[in-house]
């Protein structure tokens, strides 16, 4: 680890020093020429991205979208969701992330995951759920998308070798400046990690994070239909602009239920899981503040 | 809480919270309410919520019922005038939300939450808050990082001891699942990720 570490940020100090990489997204130019000998010695030594970094970028892109709504303003109910995620969590093999949940001041209907454990969901998604299973459903399949670090892949995919050498420099910074905390992702990540969120994840992702969702859901002891429960609600408010980003980063909701259909009906029927819906009314009182 | 508001106006504010709360209230509740859905296909009508259990009925494709409840993968509706008895279907034969059935009647949780605040006596529903803020395409590309609601949000992140408790006073109990499926990405779950070619 440490010497294929020190290869690494050798091989970015002489990229970045020399190259000024330019990756971009969307209808921009990648500046791949210039990062193209660098690149190589890239592909042939970087196999992984650290931990380190994997957060450091969650925290930015969840930056970004505490910039577009902030946390609301309920302590008890803040917790609460974190508890119910970092349970979730624990029934996974990366119980020792850095995981962080919050609750968006948005009517806007959806959650998301950013890599290394930051997972967000709008107060619109929540109040259109009935249970604390659905919560963990949902909870669920954003902790999968970090499992799987899927956000990093489609960030590669869209940024390339660029992305590799921005993301060799957060570990230089770190190297250099002691974490990544309260720091700026720089202009390329950020405009990566917009990206990523405006465009959404590959459907092969998603249908993945449904499956292993409802998997991690049931091993916490909930009952295993949560999530396909939120999906028949999605699916019943389909027309509704406030799920329109949703649904446009997002395989259909009847075709995710069918999929879950035919996985969860022969394997997971025999689970038997708590809704713990009591508890979940609870959490969201009349009256809660704003 | 009261919320002072110049009666001119008050009527105008009246007006849209009530409709902010019908588009807010989410057609559903966690108590019994009227849900209406439509079977995707033929369906088998179950006394109780489990495959072994009597058939009352079957339902072709495309029946209108009235759902009642969930419990795990099946969904309990209720007689209509097409349907005499109660029971059970399978909840993946169910689709909801069909547009010339909707009921935007007021639910346990939409009318109540964040937002929205009775005030006073009169009952009026008056909003007391900034209205939640759309996240959309626009608004991330426009977004600046706030990296004082990321330090807020660390802030509430919780220890294991206390996840364990909260999954202990909720009866929670952990079973061994396996993932399903294989992967499609090509990578057995729970191997190591790296960057593939």
């Amino acid at each position: 680890m440490s010497y294929l570490r020190k290869k690494i940020t050798l091989a970015v100090l002489l990229l970045t020093a020399s190259a000024s990489p330019a990756w971009a997204f969307g209808g921009f130019n990648v500046d791949i020429g210039k990062v193209i000998s660098a690149g190589k010695n890239l592909t042939e030594t970087s196999r992984e991205i650290g931990e380190s970094e994997e957060v450091a970028i969650g925290e930015g892109m969840t930056s970004v979208l505490l910039g577009a709504a902030p946390l609301v303003r309920n302590d008890a109910l803040q917790k609460y969701v974190n508890r119910v995620g970092r349970y979730l969590t624990l029934q996974t093999e990366r119980p020792d992330l850095p995981w962080s949940f919050g609750v968006l001041n948005s009517q806007s209907i959806n959650a998301f995951a950013t890599p290394g454990g930051h997972i967000v969901l709008t107060q619109g998604l929540l109040k259109r759920m009935r249970s604390e299973a659905e919560l963990a459903g949902v909870l669920a399949h954003e902790i999968a998308h970090v499992l799987r670090k899927h956000h990093l892949a489609a960030m590669k995919k869209m940024g390339g070798m660029g992305f590799l050498a921005d993301v060799g420099s957060i570990a230089v910074d770190q190297k250099g400046g002691g974490g990544s905390l309260g720091k700026e992702l720089s202009k390329n990540l950020l405009s990566g990690v917009k990206e990523v969120l405006i465009r959404g994840l590959d459907k092969d992702d998603e249908y993945e994070a449904d499956r292993m969702g409802v998997v991690i859901a049931t091993r916490a002891g909930y009952d295993p239909y949560g999530l396909p429960s939120v999906l028949q609600t999605l699916e019943a408010n389909s027309g509704s602009s406030d799920a329109a980003l949703l649904f446009s980063t997002h395989p259909a909701a009847a075709s995710r239920l069918e999929t879950l259909s035919d996985l969860m009906q022969s394997k997971l029927d025999h689970y038997q899981g708590k809704s713990v819906s009591d508890r979940f009314s609870r959490m969201l009182p009349s009256g809660s503040k704003n | 809480m009261k919320t002072a508001i110049k009666p001119g106006i008050r009527s105008n504010i009246g007006f849209v919270a009530i409709a902010a709360c019908a588009l807010l209230t989410t057609p559903y509740s966690v108590s019994a309410l009227a849900e209406s859905a439509v079977t995707l296909k033929e369906t088998e009508l179950k006394k109780e919520a489990a495959i072994d259990s009597p058939t009352l009925a079957t339902l072709p494709g495309k029946s209108r019922v009235e759902v009642l409840k969930r419990q795990g993968g099946w969904t309990q509706i209720k007689p209509t005038s097409e349907l005499q008895s109660q029971g059970w279907v399978k909840m993946f034969s169910l689709k909801y939300g069909d547009p010339s059935t909707k009921s935007d009647d007021g639910s346990a949780l939409g009318s109540s939450l964040f937002n929205v605040a009775r005030s006073g006596s009169s009952g009026t529903t008056v909003t007391t808050g900034v209205k939640g803020l759309e996240i959309t395409k626009e608004s991330l590309q426009n977004a600046s990082p706030n990296r004082s609601e990321l330090k807020l949000m660390h802030g509430y992140s919780v220890s294991k001891a206390e996840a364990l408790q909260l999954a202990s006073s909720g009866g929670l109990q952990k079973q061994s699942v396996p993932y399903l499926g294989e992967s499609s990405s090509g990578f057995s779950v729970g191997k190591p990720f790296t960057w593939g070619e």
